[in-house]
């Protein structure tokens, strides 16, 4: 009787062994590294901020042509916060975001959002932001690689991007995962 | 002495309206070249909150506005190469529906290739038999 050469017999083993490994090697670094456990993990970071120019909000004043002056914030740590007064996540997330600004200040960026809309979702709410910019074409959200809103990011005091969050930061994210990155950076 | 006057008058106008003719189906011409250029790109960018979509089939807000900035971006003149660059860099190469060939997707690539090859073999032996 004519028997198969030893490598044929285990050629299933040795394909099946690769695929483990390599499925293995991947779950390992996705859990090495804590950033990744949120799959939607940012491409920005531990880059700088983008460079681009926000429009702050004022609603006191109709037309305000000042821009939101993220250089203010050049040795802070802090917080931007992408969010609108129609998206039902971000009304769960307001009472974590106003803990978060008790901690670190909070730039809000109001996403596609009339500005009626926003302040009366502010004035329900209340107004964690310590500045409040505008995205009205949603070039701002894109540029910071936003999915939707509300997305979440940590600035290290050299102006780099620490942390993303996508979705509304409830509260065992927040105790989980942005409380400790704070106290870590933090000084 | 008036003729020529009048004919000078004459060809300036034409010249004119010739020299706006081009000038109008150029911006036309350039125009429809971009639109293309971002229906084709955009056909080669995933729609990131639909499945297994493209941003040009997609009507969600952000595929909406993906749209509209490599639009802007090609007007602006950024070539093709440096629009997916800019995405890439904002939302990685999962972005990409033609991920790039790298250290991080050579497995994707080649992976199937490998287990085809292996498969062939082992099953054409096992059938031989």
């Amino acid at each position: 009787m004519e028997t198969k050469p030893i490598i044929l017999r285990l050629l299933p083993l040795i394909i099946f062994s690769f695929i483990v490994i390599s499925s293995g090697v991947v779950l390992y670094e996705f859990k090495k590294k804590p950033t990744k456990k949120n799959f939607l993990t940012s491409q920005l970071i531990g880059k700088k901020i983008p460079d681009i120019e926000v429009q702050e909000a004022d609603y006191k004043i109709e037309n305000n042509n000042k821009n939101v002056n993220f250089k203010e914030y050049k040795n802070k740590f802090y917080a931007v916060n992408f969010f609108a007064s129609w998206c039902a996540p971000c009304r769960i997330e307001a009472p974590i975001v106003e803990d978060l600004s008790k901690i670190i200040p909070i730039i809000g960026i109001a996403y596609k959002d009339e500005p009626i809309d926003t302040k009366k979702f502010l004035d329900e709410f209340g107004n964690p932001y310590d500045k409040i910019g505008i995205d009205n074409s949603g070039k701002i959200a894109i540029e910071w690689g936003v999915y939707g809103v509300p997305e979440t990011f940590l600035i290290n005091d050299k102006g780099e991007i620490i942390y993303r969050h996508a979705g509304p930061l409830l509260y065992n994210i927040f105790k989980s995962e942005v409380l400790p990155i704070i106290k870590s950076n933090k000084k | 002495m008036k003729k020529i006057y009048v004919n000078l008058s004459l060809l300036s106008f034409f010249l004119i309206i010739i020299s706006h003719l081009t000038l109008a189906s150029e911006i036309i011409s350039k125009t429809s070249l971009i639109t293309n250029k971002t229906r084709e790109i955009a056909q080669n960018i995933k729609c990131l909150v639909c499945q297994n979509q493209s941003i040009d089939e997609s009507n969600s807000e952000l595929a909406k506005d993906l749209k509209n900035l490599i639009k802007e971006k090609l007007e602006a003149g950024l070539n093709e190469d440096e629009v997916y660059n800019f995405l890439s860099e904002r939302y990685g190469d999962s972005i990409l529906l033609k991920p790039p060939l790298n250290t991080n997707t050579i497995l994707l690539w080649f992976l199937p290739f490998i287990i085809l090859v292996f498969s062939s073999i082992y099953i054409t032996k096992f059938f031989k038999k």
